[in-house]
């Protein structure tokens, strides 16, 4: 497992993954510091020109809060939605990288060579899989503490930090962290199966195209929520009885307060299993014959 | 020359993918610290059978037995690019428990210390043919199977190449190979086997199996080559005129012919008209020919 583990470190897919990752990292912070700011007074006249301007047009009462754009960052309505975006985006790159990873030694034959035996193959793609795994749990850890850091110190000195709760933000990395194992390991494992980074890649890709962006779209009158929604919406899992309930913030409209729950132990459990499955699948399809 | 305690045996091993049997009740064995070659057609079955050997198919019936589990080179296999060969050579080394010794004789044995900070993805055909190798030995394989490892060689790597087999056969390695390359392969041979459409034809020792097969005929180069022509035609052998030479084909005596040729012309080389691992691949392992009754020569 050592051996491995110190192989992954010399890989360029690992390299890529670390440099978008800090990338990432550094990007959204700077991208909520440059579109925030602690600056009410000017939105509030901002909202009121806007007020003088429609009613005349309107003829009737134009609320100020229909008018008014919040310029500042306040973590405690938009920093579990940042996190959870942030491990869609991890768990996307862990995904593919996984494949990459795993599938692209198979598709090389560098596999054949390394273990051709049947035991060794099972042997050696769990390894893999298992150590893919641990890996991006461990950088998921240190992204997401890292973003939820830094967006905190982006919601003190360009926004508020008030009402954020450190146990919901924990809830959330910790979530965050399971689906990007999650979809690491899937990944990795993906790879092993089709023997090739080539089918993962481009299986996604149609995902996205058909699940992400056609079906929400032809779907949406019917309420149909994507993949991607209903994974921001499990990473945050919103505390029963904490929805609709609105931040104070001294404004003349304020955003819903997001209270990150416990989540539902099922949710848990069929994560714990789906990573254990895929694993115990990738050992398996690991000792099919190899004819090519 | 079967060995008392062979390093690799196969008995009676059928393969078949679906309903197609690939190799068929193929038999043979060999002992430690010989080069074999295996021989066949495109198609015969030859990589089909490594891939048995090594573990990477199943045997639908028979048996193998190898000490040790055997390493294995496919012809097109890469190991990925950005790794430097040290790096790899580290991670093998770990994989397999390998001691700073058995890393030092695989580097010393296969010569990559000269590239080992070099990338994977950087490598010659020929560098990472011997670090392949080198990845090989370093599981303490005492059995290596190589799958064309000429292919994509020049001239001269070919020769390292078969150096470094002559090196391996020395410390008591047993190297099955197959190749198309055949006149380079019976420089380093000791013992060869045919396959024609998955059955094994022929089994044994090359002077044994060469003893099997039709003479060569010969080319003989001179400094007057239409003289030398003209003198064998009178001497009622089967000349003709080529532009490598004089060849004479059948089985004249290479004395014969010099005596004939040397009376007129000064001879400045005479060469075999066919290599032996063709004449053996023609009579053995040519795709043209019914199989032949199966021989094992000892």
């Amino acid at each position: 497992m050592r051996a491995v583990a110190s192989l992954l470190l010399h890989r360029r897919v690992v390299g890529v993954q670390l440099w978008l990752c800090g990338l990432v990292v550094c990007a959204l912070p700077v991208l909520r510091w440059s579109t925030s700011s602690r600056d009410l007074d000017s939105a509030l006249r901002a909202a009121q020109a806007q007020v003088d301007v429609m009613q005349p047009v309107i003829g009737e009462e134009f609320d100020l809060a229909a008018a008014f754009v919040e310029p500042r960052y306040l973590a405690a309505a938009e920093l579990p939605f940042d996190l959870a975006a942030l491990t869609v985006g991890l768990a996307l790159v862990c995904l593919l990288a996984g494949a990459v990873l795993c599938g692209g030694d198979w598709r090389t034959r560098s596999v054949h060579v390394t273990w051709p035996s049947e035991r060794r193959r099972g042997e050696s793609a769990v390894r893999a899989v298992v150590v893919w795994t641990g890996w991006c749990a461990v950088v998921a850890v240190v992204v997401l503490v890292v973003a939820a850091v830094s967006l905190l110190g982006v919601a003190y000195l360009r926004g508020s930090a008030d009402g954020v709760a450190l146990t919901g933000v924990l809830l959330v990395v910790v979530r965050g962290v399971l689906v990007v194992a999650g979809a690491a390991s899937i990944g990795a494992a993906a790879g092993v199966v089709a023997r090739s980074e080539v089918v993962v890649i481009l299986s996604v890709l149609v995902y996205v195209v058909l699940g992400e962006l056609v079906a929400p779209a032809v779907w949406a009158a019917d309420g149909f929520r994507s993949g991607v929604t209903r994974l921001v919406g499990l990473v945050v899992s919103e505390a029963e009885g904490s929805r609709g309930v609105a931040l104070e913030c001294l404004a003349p409209r304020c955003p819903d307060l997001v209270v990150p729950g416990g989540g539902s132990a099922a949710a848990y459990v069929v994560g714990s299993a789906v990573v254990v499955l895929v694993i115990v699948l990738a050992g398996a399809a690991a000792r099919r014959p190899v004819w090519r | 020359m079967t060995p008392s305690r062979p390093v690799l045996s196969l008995d009676g091993v059928t393969v078949s993918r679906g309903r197609r049997t690939l190799v068929r009740d193929v038999s043979f064995s060999m002992g430690p610290g010989l080069v074999h070659a295996l021989l066949g057609h495109n198609g015969a079955g030859k990589t089909t059978l490594f891939r048995a050997v090594s573990g990477l198919v199943p045997t639908r019936s028979g048996r193998i037995v190898t000490r040790g589990e055997p390493s294995v080179l496919f012809v097109g296999s890469r190991f990925p690019a950005e790794l430097r060969v040290r790096d790899l050579m580290a991670y093998r080394g770990r994989l397999v428990s390998a001691s700073r010794r058995d890393m030092a004789r695989a580097r010393e044995v296969t010569g990559i210390g000269e590239f080992e900070a070099a990338r994977c993805g950087e490598l010659s055909t020929g560098m990472a043919q011997r670090l392949a190798l080198a990845v090989a030995l370093l599981g303490g394989a005492r059995v290596l199977l190589l799958d064309e490892p000429t292919t994509g060689l020049d001239p001269q790597a070919i020769d390292s190449l078969l150096d470094l087999l002559r090196t391996l056969r020395d410390d008591g390695c047993t190297v099955v190979l197959c190749s198309h390359d055949l006149a380079q392969l019976e420089l380093v041979c000791d013992t060869v086997t045919c396959l024609r459409h998955g059955r094994l034809t022929v089994t044994g020792a090359v002077g044994d199996v060469a003893a099997r097969v039709p003479r060569a005929g010969h080319v003989v180069r001179t400094s007057d080559d239409g003289a030398a022509y003209r003198a064998l035609r009178e001497a009622r052998m089967d000349a003709t005129l080529t532009s490598r030479g004089v060849r004479v084909a059948g089985p004249d005596p290479l004395a014969a012919v010099w005596t004939v040729v040397a009376r007129h012309a000064v001879v400045h080389e005479i060469t075999v008209d066919r290599a032996l691992f063709d004449r053996i691949f023609d009579e053995f392992a040519s795709s043209g020919t019914e199989v032949a009754d199966e021989r094992t020569l000892s």
